[in-house]
Formats: C-alpha cells, sequence, structure tokens
C-alpha cells in the first residue's frame, strides 16, 4: 500500500492510500501520526483490495485512536469492500465520513 | 481416510451451562471429534448474572472465563439425549451477531458408544460407524447444501511452491480467470478475497518441512460457476488450526472462515490424515444482471 499526505492542519492531517491492505501491519505508518496526537482523514478511494488481514488492522488503528480520543475519518472505500466489514461486523467500529 | 464435510444439516444444540441454565444454539459443524456452535446466550439470564456490564452487554472477556477449559454438557439435534455429550470448549468468539451470541468450539472428550449413537441420530448423513473399532467415515462422497452444477467446464490445475509471493500470485490469477470467466465485479473480489484466505490457510498450517513443500489448486470454470480446491500436504494438522471466524480483532485477522461461508455456495474440507488436507468451495455466478451491472 502507498500513502501521500495530501493536506496538514494544525491537528489534523488528511491522507491518500492507494493499492491495497492485506497485513497485519500495513497500517503501522498511522503510528507516526498518532504519537503526534494528530486526526487523521483517510482518504480510500484508490484502494483496491482489503483482505481479512487488512480489515483487522483498520479496526485496530481506528481502535487505537479512539483509545486516545482522536479520530480517524475514513472516506471513499469501495461498496464490495465496505460490505465486507459490515459483514464482519467490523464497519460500525470505524468512522466512515461518507 | 477420514472426511469430514461441511453437510446439509443444521441441528439445534443445548448447552448446560450450569445446573440450572441452558442455552440453545445451532451447529453445522460435526464431527465424531469436535463441533462448533453459534449459541445465543440471551436467556441465560443466571449465567450472564456478573458478567454483563455498566452498557448492559456481557463482557467477553468474563464469559469465556466461565465457558472456556470448563466441561459443559451439550445434547444435539431433535434425538433427545438423556445423557448429554461431553465436550471440552476450546474457543469462545463473539459471532458477528451483536449481544450474546458467541461462536464456540469444542473437541468431544471420549465419547462413549451410547453418546456416539445419539451424534448418529443427530446427524445420520454425516457419521456412519464403519465398524466396531475403526474411525468414522462419511457415509458418501461430498455432501453439499447446494448442488452446483456449472455446465461444460474447463479445468486449471497447478502446482506451486509455498511463499507468501506465490500465495499472492495464485489469489490474483484466481480472480483474473473468474473475471475472464464471466463473473461480476463484485463476485470477482469475492471469489479473491476466499481464495486468498485459504491459500494463506494452506500456506500456513498446510506446509511440511520436505520436498512436498507445495500447493495444489484445481480450479473448474463453467457456464453456471465455479469450483475451487486447494489441496496442501499436511492433513493431520488441520485440527490444530484455529478458528478465525471472529476473533477479537485486537488479537488479529478477523473473519477469514466467515467470509468464506459467506461468499461462496458452499464449502467443505476434506482430510486425508497425515497426508493432505483439500478444501473446496463452489462459487455459482449470478451474471450482470442480477448485480446491476449494464450488459456488455
Amino acid at each position: 500500500m502507498n500513502y501521500e499526505e495530501v493536506s496538514d492542519g494544525e491537528d489534523r492531517i488528511q491522507i491518500s492510500c492507494e493499492g491495497s491492505i492485506e497485513n497485519s501491519n500495513d497500517f503501522q505508518f498511522l503510528e507516526t501520526y498518532l504519537n503526534r496526537d494528530l486526526n487523521v482523514d483517510l482518504d480510500l478511494t484508490g484502494l483496491s483490495y482489503v483482505n481479512s488481514c487488512g480489515f483487522g488492522a483498520m479496526v485496530e488503528e481506528s481502535m487505537n485512536f479512539a483509545d486516545k480520543g482522536l479520530e480517524l475519518t475514513i472516506k471513499g472505500l469501495k461498496p464490495t469492500i465496505r460490505k465486507t466489514l459490515a459483514l464482519l461486523g467490523a464497519e460500525e467500529l470505524l468512522h466512515f465520513v461518507d | 481416510m477420514r472426511r469430514y464435510h461441511r453437510a446439509e444439516f443444521a441441528r439445534e444444540v443445548q448447552v448446560f451451562l450450569d445446573s440450572d441454565t441452558t442455552a440453545h444454539g445451532l451447529t453445522r459443524d460435526l464431527t465424531p471429534e469436535s463441533v462448533s456452535i453459534f449459541l445465543s446466550l440471551k436467556g441465560a439470564q443466571s449465567f450472564l448474572k456478573g458478567v454483563i456490564g455498566s452498557d448492559g452487554q456481557a463482557k467477553l472477556s468474563e464469559v469465556r472465563k466461565k465457558l472456556v477449559d470448563q466441561i459443559i454438557l451439550i445434547s444435539i439435534g431433535d434425538a433427545h439425549v438423556s445423557e448429554p455429550l461431553d465436550l471440552r470448549v476450546l474457543r469462545v468468539d463473539p459471532s458477528w451477531q451483536k449481544g450474546y451470541d458467541l461462536f464456540i468450539a469444542g473437541r468431544f472428550q471420549n465419547l462413549n458408544d451410547f453418546q456416539i449413537k445419539e451424534l448418529e441420530k443427530a446427524c445420520p448423513s454425516v457419521l456412519v460407524r464403519q465398524s466396531s473399532d475403526a474411525p468414522y467415515r462419511s457415509s458418501s462422497l461430498p455432501i453439499f447444501r447446494k448442488k452446483l452444477e456449472i455446465g461444460e467446464s474447463e479445468k486449471v490445475q497447478l502446482q506451486y511452491s509455498n511463499s507468501y509471493p506465490n500465495v499472492r500470485s495464485t489469489r490474483d490469477f484466481v480472480a483474473g480467470l473468474a473475471g475472464y470467466h464471466g463473473f461480476s465485479e463484485e463476485e470477482v473480489y469475492q471469489i479473491k478475497l476466499i481464495s486468498d484466505e485459504l491459500l494463506m490457510n494452506a500456506f500456513l498450517y498446510g506446509s511440511r518441512e520436505d520436498d512436498l513443500n507445495n500447493t495444489n489448486l484445481n480450479l473448474t470454470f463453467g457456464p453456471e460457476g465455479m469450483v475451487f480446491e486447494v489441496i496442501d500436504h499436511a492433513g493431520a494438522h488441520f485440527n490444530d488450526r484455529p478458528y478465525h471466524l471472529r476473533r477479537d480483532v485486537r488479537s488479529g485477522p478477523v473473519g477469514g472462515l466467515a467470509l468464506v461461508e459467506a461468499y461462496s455456495d458452499d464449502w467443505q474440507v476434506e482430510i486425508n490424515n497425515g497426508n493432505f488436507t483439500k478444501v473446496t468451495y463452489f462459487k455459482s455466478k449470478t451474471g450482470p444482471e442480477e448485480n446491476g451491472e449494464a450488459s456488455a
């Protein structure tokens, strides 16, 4: 998976991701922002594939942000991928903004 | 040879949690050695006493403590079981349902003849006594809930050495073939996802440290759908494989086999003890119109 910072605010950063999430550490790059107490808005429009490890990674990072009182928002996820998240009962654990 | 089947049955299960509490559930996975159950604890108020959090929900960790490593008693099927079956609970996971529904997996302990007969009565199409001291085997060829006629078909067979890059390449190859054979975009995604799960399982749990460290794949595509078979060469290890139906999201993969269950028409596991494990799934083609996609 590739990611790019598309805008940087005082306490909020927007990041665009593309490719696939298929390893439990694919979202570990978000730890950097978590450690800086930044809220993160993820644009996943360019994401083509997520497997079960990837779903776990997404949920885990989302919960890590929530534990610190920070927001990790998600938009642009393909409907097929989002349907699978819902099937697994994991959709409600993520903060979608679309 | 032992064959463990995804079979055409769904049997009610009663789980005796303690002396005065019975929970009800459903199983579709039953062998003479193990069972997995979707269990509802909604009516088990006395059992849940002390494990309900301030939000009104049962605390899973507390429920686990009460269930895991305890002997509980269960009965299965329409036949009344006067002497319940002994079961050691191996895993307790929240299902993808909300509330107090759990997925539990357990192994039977030293079933006696009476208990085995009760299992046979509960699921006669699955369990057949071969002889008094022989292991059990299926009564027939693989049993599926739904028969899939795929019509005139094209077969693809391949073998690859076990490695993570090969799993990814093979998964993408399967998805590409599915697209070529007319599965919709959504179906191709589902095929890629569940093939990924099964190929990765074969890689992680089916590898052997010898020259048989290969995985075989048989694909059959027809006008109505496809059949996917993955064969690894470590059949003896299947019982040790973890159930991935819904793990704690903080501790690892989420719902791998649940995805296979949801996105295939049917699937099954066949074990040749110590030689191979074969996992098969069917996927029928719904066609572009039913998926809301424009015809070409």
